[in-house]
């Protein structure tokens, strides 16, 4: 028997929504950006970084009813939620693509200034 | 597991070894559960939450833009001002990522200890810069016609 909700704001599916929608867009962003790259036959550095975020996107959406059962019983139970490690994990991914994207700007810009 | 109390904890966390010392030691960044103040209520938990995902797709998108604006073929733009615009829009999506998560930490404590919440910081700077490079690359484009 599916348990009632626990507010009519609908929160922590409007949370799951969320979480799902940046780790889709983490390890979709990261595979095409990583396949691009490889493409494209520039420096393989970034394409480092894009997998690595495509990686943890993909362990994020693995994560993604373990993550929200346990804010439902945190909500009904009255328990502090915490997450802390599966927002780090998604810091850390986002930061790679960072990374990875302005190493790619800058290595693209060099390469067609000098050229 | 079951539904007990769907409704009535709502908004009162009893949290009874955090609600002692209230003030004091907004110095602790990285603990929630050993932090002062008491557990705010869950759905503001849940939005700032929500806050830092979105803060964290904006700087996806950014990159994105960013790493298609270097990678049209070199013949569309003028290269030293596609370069500029790739190097701003890297540059956002950097800072956007690089502040989400000490935001997230900050937003949480000011919530727990119910102090006004850290003014949303940059907000203009992702603001204009945007719609900077969107307005060059729009001008480029008409240019290119």
């Amino acid at each position: 028997m599916p348990r009632p909700l626990w507010d009519e704001g609908l929160q922590s599916e409007r949370t799951r929504l969320a979480w799902v929608r940046t780790a889709t867009v983490l390890a979709a962003g990261g595979l095409g950006a990583a396949g691009m790259v490889l493409r494209s036959g520039a420096n393989p550095l970034p394409a480092a970084a894009f997998v690595l975020a495509t990686l943890l996107g993909g362990v994020l959406l693995a994560r993604t009813g373990v993550r929200y059962r346990r804010v439902q019983r945190a909500l009904h139970e009255g328990r502090p939620l915490d997450h802390r490690a599966d927002a780090v994990l998604a810091w850390y991914g986002v930061l790679a693509l960072a990374a990875g994207a302005a190493v790619f700007v800058v290595a693209e810009s060099a390469a067609l200034l000098t050229r | 597991m079951n539904a007990q109390g769907s409704r009535g904890t709502r908004g009162s966390h009893p949290d009874p070894a955090h609600t002692a010392h209230t003030t004091d030691a907004a110095h602790t960044v990285h603990a929630a559960h050993t932090a002062p103040g008491k557990e705010p209520d869950p759905r503001f938990t849940l939005a700032n939450e929500r806050t830092f995902l979105t803060w964290l797709s904006t700087s996806l998108a950014l990159s994105a833009g960013g790493v298609a604006m270097a990678a049209v073929p070199a013949a569309a733009f003028t290269p030293w001002l596609r370069t500029v615009m790739a190097v701003v829009l890297v540059m956002l999506a950097a800072v956007a990522a690089g502040m989400a998560y000490p935001r997230w930490r900050r937003v949480q404590r000011a919530l727990r200890t119910a102090r006004p919440l850290p003014p949303p910081a940059l907000a203009a700077v992702f603001g204009y810069g945007v719609a900077t490079v969107a307005v060059l690359a729009l001008v480029l484009i008409l240019l290119a016609l």
